[in-house]
């Protein structure tokens, strides 16, 4: 095991921040959301840092793998909840507009977000773990367990999913 | 980005294409409002972990350890000295029980011999760690009591020699006797 003397956990939380966010955002309905799946990865990735073996696995795989079962936890408590208003009233903070969201990007970023929400699970997961995590298809296949083509081929269906919902978007 | 850009399907669809670069570009972690606080929340937790003394977490972890020991005598006689349901006493009463296929066959008339044994009385050795209040260390109490495993008597039979058990209102019978070929691959039914 690593010692955990070596890992600088600031240095690992600034390095990775970013791209274990975006594998959240895509996956989860929220910001809200998405704020409180990653710090629950980091805060579980800092538990158990004296457990990390760089041998095994380089920090980036383990903290997707960390991600991942948090945001399959976070699905599975929605799935069940899902009945509850303040799911939606969540949904709404979330998505209020921010100031800086009067941006031309924010825009372009929300539009994103809410032609998502049409994808099914699967093609959310595989266009996080490709657009959000930065993954390379083969990557991809060998965590999802599918081939390196299929992979490509849910991507490039999944894009056009998203351009046809943006293009109808008002 | 490499591999979307040399695949067929995306090669061929520039739209697409373009749509994927502006998905490879696109950092959702600014709309993040935790960032920074979590970031100093979590450096702040280890920074506390890490000045703790070992011997702290040393004595955190022993004194966990000795509660767990000193609940462990208690709990165990809670569970295993339970005593008899008025339901199971009634039950016993009404109806002396044998074991389920012994029960199924006819009970033999057995002759009795002389040679009556008895099982051998266990003796379980039992430890409470206790935690002293004078002295705050922990302080062993070890406990002998000797208990019944069940009476046994030998008996026998036409074709051999049994044990019996008699246990509360059970009886419980080990036989060894000779038997045939086609007896061996009988199957009795309750």
């Amino acid at each position: 095991m690593t010692s955990p003397g070596k890992l600088d956990f600031g240095e690992i939380y600034d390095l990775h921040f970013a791209k274990i966010y975006n594998y959240v955002r895509y996956r989860v309905e929220s910001a809200a959301a998405a704020d409180d799946v990653a710090s629950r990865v980091f805060e579980r990735a800092l538990d158990r840092l004296e457990t990390f073996d760089s041998r095994k696995a380089p920090i980036e795989a383990w903290l997707f793998a960390i991600a991942r079962n948090a945001v399959n936890d976070h699905l599975r408590a929605k799935r069940w909840l899902s009945w509850l208003p303040i799911d939606f009233l969540i949904e709404k903070a979330g998505g209020d507009p921010r100031p800086e969201e009067i941006l031309m990007e924010t825009e372009s970023r929300r539009e994103i977000l809410e032609a998502l929400r049409h994808l099914d699970e699967r093609e959310r997961n595989v266009l996080a773990l490709k657009f959000g995590a930065g993954m390379t298809n083969r990557a991809i296949a060998g965590q999802s367990g599918l081939g390196e083509s299929h992979i490509g081929v849910i991507l490039y269906r999944a894009v056009k999913k998203l351009q046809s919902r943006l293009a109808t978007a008002p | 980005m490499n591999d979307i850009e040399n695949s067929r399907e995306f090669s061929q669809d520039p739209k697409a294409l373009r749509l994927a670069r502006k998905l490879a570009d696109t950092d959702f972690s600014v709309e993040s409002g935790i960032r920074a606080s979590l970031r100093a929340r979590l450096l702040r937790e280890t920074r506390a972990s890490a000045s703790r003394p070992p011997l702290f977490r040393l004595a955190l972890g022993l004194s966990l350890a000795a509660l767990a020991l000193a609940l462990r005598g208690p709990l165990q006689s809670v569970f295993t000295a339970r005593p008899a349901s008025p339901l199971l006493a009634h039950r016993s009463s009404a109806r002396p029980r044998t074991a389920p296929l012994v029960a199924a066959r006819p009970r033999l008339k057995l002759p009795v011999l002389p040679g009556r044994i008895e099982a051998r009385r266990g003796k379980r050795p039992e430890t409470v760690f206790q935690l002293s209040s004078a002295s705050g260390l922990i302080v062993t109490r070890p406990i002998e009591r000797l208990f019944d495993v069940a009476r046994g008597r030998i008996v026998s039979s036409e074709n051999g020699q049994a044990t019996l058990w008699e246990f509360r209102d059970v009886t419980y019978i080990l036989k060894t006797e000779k038997i045939s070929l086609s007896e061996l691959f009988q199957i009795r039914t309750l």
